[in-house]
């Protein structure tokens, strides 16, 4: 949670956040990954998210100018 | 009563009579929040049956920090116990008999402080430290090939080992200086043959070193290749497994024998500690993961012949988050079940004269024994370390196992295949079924170093750190210096500071190539259609940094991802820039080039450091 903060904030402060999106991933219980997502965080990915496939297009949705 | 045709399936003690062997040492790795909540832990383990202690310490413990370093204070108690000074050693051990009980410290990159502070301890508590048994981790082989913990640079690491085995041989003469891990490159997904081979790769390397600095006479230096001792992992395979470890031990025995000249066959023991796989425990019903330990733990306990000497198990719910005690102690119920409920002690070793097995175990060594034989030929481990050569054959072993488990050809139960199942009730609870650590721990672990800074002699602890940068440069032993700095209450952040000036700070090469994995090919068609499409409406191709925040350097994952694509060189950068006021760099790439590749990768460091410094993580490490 406090690097996530740390990314996010420092993103913010160079004017970058509305460029690069954040997507987070790791073993990261079910609670932070609602406080991620308040956070600024675009996509939490767990160990269920094991298709690679799955995660790519999920990231394309993040950056995709025309979607979500 | 004497031995006869009937009772092969007994086993006699030295008068003849029947005996049952003694259990493995039972432990459970634990350490959290702060040295005073960690004790009530290990109490409470040790009276729960548990025989040995396993200490989990925190990150910046591991890396040289002290907890209020701003690095540090994000990871403070989180993966383990945070250790600054001899206070806390003090308050760790409160009321356990530290000469009576095994001591398994999971540390590496400070591992000779560690050391130091337990020998201190003993001294403060009049204990003699010949009677000081366990085990420091302490091979940074693996943290520079895995774990990440490193913190000086190869030549600078393997002296510190050296110079620990050299202290401990007379001094605390059952305690194993390191222990040659290969349990973190199967966690990496190392092949059953490269966990062989590189663990004995790394063993030889250090046993010649031992040998070129001839410090020990040969009957000194035959006792310490019997201090060698190893930390496995065990993974599903169970068999596979089994018949691994009986490769280990008459591999290490003909390699103790033949290289090393070792006569006495104790020494030539493989002696191996276990803590069963992790990589593949599920988030996914992770009620599963009960029956993965269980069977896991048959690997490494069902051939007595090649049988641990301790075993620790991880919980079901680690794929989850951190364990709590409860999910702590079902594990240690299982061990304590195998060993005193089942009959598996009663038995001389089950599988001797098994053709499968030697078949198995034969095919095994020839395979292990051709990867030593290469890894020898290019110069030895650090060579192969610098080459890279280890690395991204590990790299390419993730690549294979993931590319595998999204094909099916490799079934992950509730992952892959029969995905649908009731709802696990065990995550129902108010805390959803994982540990949550305190934050006010971190709080008083600070206020507590801060209590050791006001009331320690500062003239005396500026004295021992002087003789510990003399002994660093001097090249003569650190161990008493270390001992002094702890008796003075150095903390673990000038310890590590002072060698750091002494030494500097490894960041080794990252990025491999060539790895690939099996994707659905018309889905990454569409995708590619898709990005183009992006870049034209975007103005340019889509970037993506691949980055691994925190204080370890578990990078592994993260290199497979940036390495897909075409084979090219990687360009690894820090995230800061050295021109900056030092709290605010730490997002800005060092240097003004812009990135040539679409996809990279990169560590992430966060907070204000000076600008060789490596960042880290905060997952769990065994």
């Amino acid at each position: 949670m406090e690097l996530a903060r740390q990314i996010i904030e420092q993103l913010e402060a160079s004017g970058a956040s509305e460029r690069i999106h954040v997507v987070f991933g790791g073993i990261i219980p079910p609670n932070d990954i609602h406080r991620l997502e308040e956070l600024g965080v675009k996509r939490v990915f767990t160990p269920s998210d094991y298709e690679l496939i799955d995660i790519m297009e999920s990231i394309a949705d993040v950056i995709d100018p025309s979607g979500s | 009563m004497s031995v006869t045709e009937h009772e092969l399936h007994q086993l006699f003690d030295a008068d003849g009579e029947v005996v049952r062997d003694k259990p493995w040492i039972i432990r459970t790795y634990a350490g959290h929040s702060s040295a005073k909540a960690s004790n009530e832990l290990y109490r409470s383990n040790l009276e729960r049956g548990q025989t040995g202690l396993s200490i989990a310490f925190d990150l910046p413990t591991q890396c040289g920090y002290d907890s209020d370093d701003p690095i540090a204070r994000p990871e403070v108690g989180k993966v383990g116990v945070p250790i600054n000074s001899l206070d806390d050693f003090h308050l760790l051990f409160d009321g356990i008999p530290i000469e009576r009980m095994n001591t398994s410290m999971t540390i590496n990159g400070t591992a000779m402080w560690l050391l130091a502070l337990h020998v201190a301890l003993a001294r403060e508590r009049g204990v003699d430290t010949k009677l000081l048994t366990g085990t420091t981790q302490n091979d940074l082989i693996k943290e520079y090939l895995a774990r990440g913990t490193y913190i000086f640079p190869p030549a600078e690491s393997l002296r510190i080992i050296a110079e620990m085995y050299e202290f401990c041989l007379e001094a605390i003469p059952n305690w194993n200086a390191s222990n040659i891990c290969s349990y973190h490159l199967q966690e990496a997904a190392a092949t059953p043959t490269q966990e062989l081979a590189f663990a004995l790769a790394n063993a030889i390397g250090l046993l010649d070193l031992l040998r070129e600095r001839g410090r020990f006479t040969d009957e000194q230096f035959e006792r310490a290749v019997g201090r060698v001792s190893f930390f496995v992992n065990a993974g599903i395979r169970f068999v596979e497994e089994m018949c691994k470890m009986r490769a280990f031990s008459e591999m290490w025995d003909e390699i103790t024998a033949e290289r090393y000249g070792v006569t006495n066959e104790k020494y030539r023991r493989f002696r191996y500690g276990v803590q069963v796989n992790s990589l593949g425990l599920t988030e996914a019903q992770p009620e599963n993961n009960a029956w993965r330990i269980l069977i896991e733990a048959l690997g490494v306990t069902l051939s007595r012949d090649a049988r641990c000497r301790a075993l620790q198990l991880p919980a079901w719910n680690e794929a989850l988050s951190l364990p709590r005690p409860w999910d702590q102690q079902w594990s240690l119920r299982l061990q304590q079940i195998l060993a005193y409920e089942t009959d598996l002690l009663e038995y001389p070793d089950l599988f001797e004269g098994s053709p499968v097995v030697a078949s198995k175990v034969a095919a095994l060594r020839r395979d292990a024994q051709r990867e030593i034989d290469a890894i020898l030929e290019m110069g030895g481990v650090i060579a192969a370390i610098e080459s890279g050569y280890m690395k991204s054959a590990l790299v390419r072993s993730m690549a294979n196992r993931m590319s595998a488990i999204n094909n099916g050809d490799q079934v992950v139960v509730g992952l892959n295949r029969w995905t649908d199942g009731l709802p696990t009730p065990l995550v129902s609870g108010d805390d959803g079924g994982v540990f949550k650590v305190d934050e006010a721990a971190a709080r008083e672990t600070i206020a507590s170093l801060e209590r050791t800074r006001e009331n320690r002699d500062a003239d005396r602890v500026a004295r021992a750190l002087e003789a510990l940068k003399d002994a660093a440069q001097s090249g003569a032993s650190m161990m008493e210096p270390s001992i002094e700095c702890a008796l003075a209450r150095v903390t673990t952040g000038e310890w590590a500071t002072t060698l750091r000036e002494v030494f500097g700070e490894y960041r080794p090469a990252t990025g491999v190539d060539g790895q690939r994995l099996g994707l659905a090919i018309d889905r990454v068609e569409a995708l590619r259609g898709r990005l183009r499409a992006i870049g034209e409406q975007l103005g340019h191709r889509p970037r993506i940094v691949v980055g691994k925040p925190g204080l370890d350097g578990h990078s592994n994952g993260a290199e497979v991802i940036a390495g897909l694509g075409p084979p090219r060189r990687l360009r690894h950068r820090l995230l800061r820039n050295p021109a900056e006021p030092r709290r605010d760099r730490s997002l800005s790439r060092r240097g003004g080039r812009r990135p040539d590749r679409s996809v990279r990768a990169q560590r992430v460091t966060c907070g204000a450091r000076p600008p060789d410094h490596r960042a880290a993580r905060s997952e769990r490490c065994e």
